[in-house]
């Protein structure tokens, strides 16, 4: 049954290319503005940059989705145990919760420079609010009986916290980083356009400048098969970390 | 025999409402004691305050040794092992192992609370007090969402376990029979608020009997003024 389902799947994106191709060959489209799928695949060889952009945008990603997914969870925990700590500092944070990150680009870059900072500062901001929400949710909705057995067996604040608190609420905290994750890499991409003498997002900026339109193309393919990949990664980190869903 | 457990004019308001009303009774070392009453009337209550959870209005709950609590729902964290479940906390006994077989759960103890069976997550629940080094037990209810095969099952393994631990249990149930079969004696509450109508010794022999007075003595208990 999966077999036929993958097969229509590869059917249709070889309809989808062979379309296109004979789109733009019927009607004499003009192929550097409108190139062909054979041109776009062919581009990707002419690129000296790709493995270069590719692992400066990934690394930056990295770091600042790592900082961001820390720091959120850390947040969340806290404010979703603490409730006088979320009357003052979470309601106080809440408010930059809804400032668009895409609208810091600027401030950022002046702030911080065109160097690596800026971006990774960007990058950890925006994925910092829905892993700290989502944290403090899954605390908030520990079921009031853990509490009880936690209390009848003596266990202490901090492990309370380790054990009980933080584990029960993976998957609340897991749902929370693969959606900051995926508007950490929007606004790289952004960042790196504006920004950046290096990456994925710097590299479309530039080529449309050039009119390389294929390899343009080639580069938001990429993009996608990207972001396809990490959300996929996502899906097996989960299955790692929570064994106990695996069944469900 | 010494007290392992003293209940002293116990008295628990929720606001105006008034859950229990001056309830005394003692629990002698290494006694079953069964605590039975209407749905409603508070035994929960009792057990959550004699266990330390919820703090009475009044009166007084004086206890020797270690308090171990099983839950209704035996309340396993899912994302734990059965045995991650027992040892949870710190300070825990080293012979788990020992404490696994001998509630026969060794062969299930990397397995996770969804995957076994509900009487094996009882047995679970029960094992984790063991390892907290609970000679006193109270118990919620444990059976009351079991098959009756099951039921019968884990009622003799924890009878089973009672005499070779020497244990003292102090176990709430709504159903007569069973805290006539597994106790020494039975308190009978009163519906809300409750209070202690009678304690009555649980002779096995007279079961008849005893169920026929335990139900004519709820009845017929008068309503208390809240």
């Amino acid at each position: 049954m999966k077999n036929n389902k993958s097969i229509y799947l590869i059917l249709l994106i070889l309809f989808v290319l062979i379309g296109w191709q004979f789109v733009v060959i019927v009607f004499n489209l003009n192929k550097t503005l409108y190139p062909t799928p054979i041109g776009v695949f062919t581009s990707i060889f002419e690129s000296n940059n790709l493995f270069l952009d590719l692992q400066i945008s990934l690394l930056r990603l990295l770091s600042g989705s790592v900082i961001g997914i820390i720091s959120g969870i850390l947040f969340g925990i806290i404010t979703g145990h603490f409730s006088q700590i979320n009357e003052t500092f979470g309601k106080f944070t809440n408010f930059f919760r809804f400032i668009p990150p895409l609208a810091l680009v600027p401030l950022f870059l002046l702030w911080f420079g065109i160097g690596e900072s800026s971006k990774i500062g960007l990058l950890a901001w925006s994925c910092f609010f829905p892993v700290w929400i989502s944290t403090y949710n899954g605390a908030k909705n520990l079921e009031n009986k853990y509490y009880f057995v936690a209390k009848s067996l003596d266990i202490k604040r901090f492990y309370f916290i380790r054990e009980i608190l933080f584990k029960g609420s993976l998957n609340y905290i897991l749902n929370g980083a693969r959606i900051g994750i995926g508007i950490a890499f929007s606004v790289l991409i952004a960042a790196e356009m504006i920004g950046a003498y290096a990456g994925l997002g710097y590299r479309i900026f530039f080529l449309q400048s050039v009119y390389r339109v294929d390899m343009m193309i080639a580069y938001i393919i990429i993009l996608g098969i990207l972001g396809i990949i990490i959300d996929r990664s996502f899906v097996l980190i989960s299955k790692k970390l929570m064994p106990w869903k695996n069944d469900e | 025999m010494t007290n392992k457990l003293i209940i002293k004019d116990l008295c628990m308001r929720f606001g105006k409402l008034r859950v229990l009303s001056d309830i005394s009774f003692e629990v002698k070392e290494n006694e079953f004691v069964s605590i039975i009453g209407p749905s409603g009337c508070g035994k929960t209550t009792l057990l959550y305050l004699i266990q330390g959870l919820v703090k009475q209005t009044s009166g007084d709950v004086i206890s020797e040794g270690r308090k171990g609590f099983v839950f209704q729902d035996h309340n396993l964290f899912p994302w734990k092992t059965i045995k991650e479940n027992i040892l949870i906390g710190p300070n825990k006994q080293s012979n788990v192992d020992f404490i696994l077989k001998n509630v026969g759960l060794e062969e299930f103890s990397d397995f996770y609370p969804e995957q076994v069976s509900a009487g094996m997550k009882q047995r679970a629940g029960i094992a984790r007090c063991l390892a907290y080094n609970s000679d006193i037990l109270l118990m919620d209810e444990p059976f009351c969402s079991l098959d009756y095969l099951t039921k019968i099952k884990v009622q003799e393994f924890l009878l089973k376990l009672w005499k070779e631990r020497k244990l003292t249990i102090l176990f709430v149930t709504h159903d007569i029979e069973e805290a006539i079969k597994l106790s020494d004696k039975i308190v009978v509450l009163s519906k809300s608020p409750a209070r202690v109508i009678k304690i009555i010794k649980a002779d096995k022999n007279k079961s008849d009997e005893i169920k026929k007075e335990i139900l004519d003595l709820i009845q017929k208990a008068p309503d208390s003024i809240n």
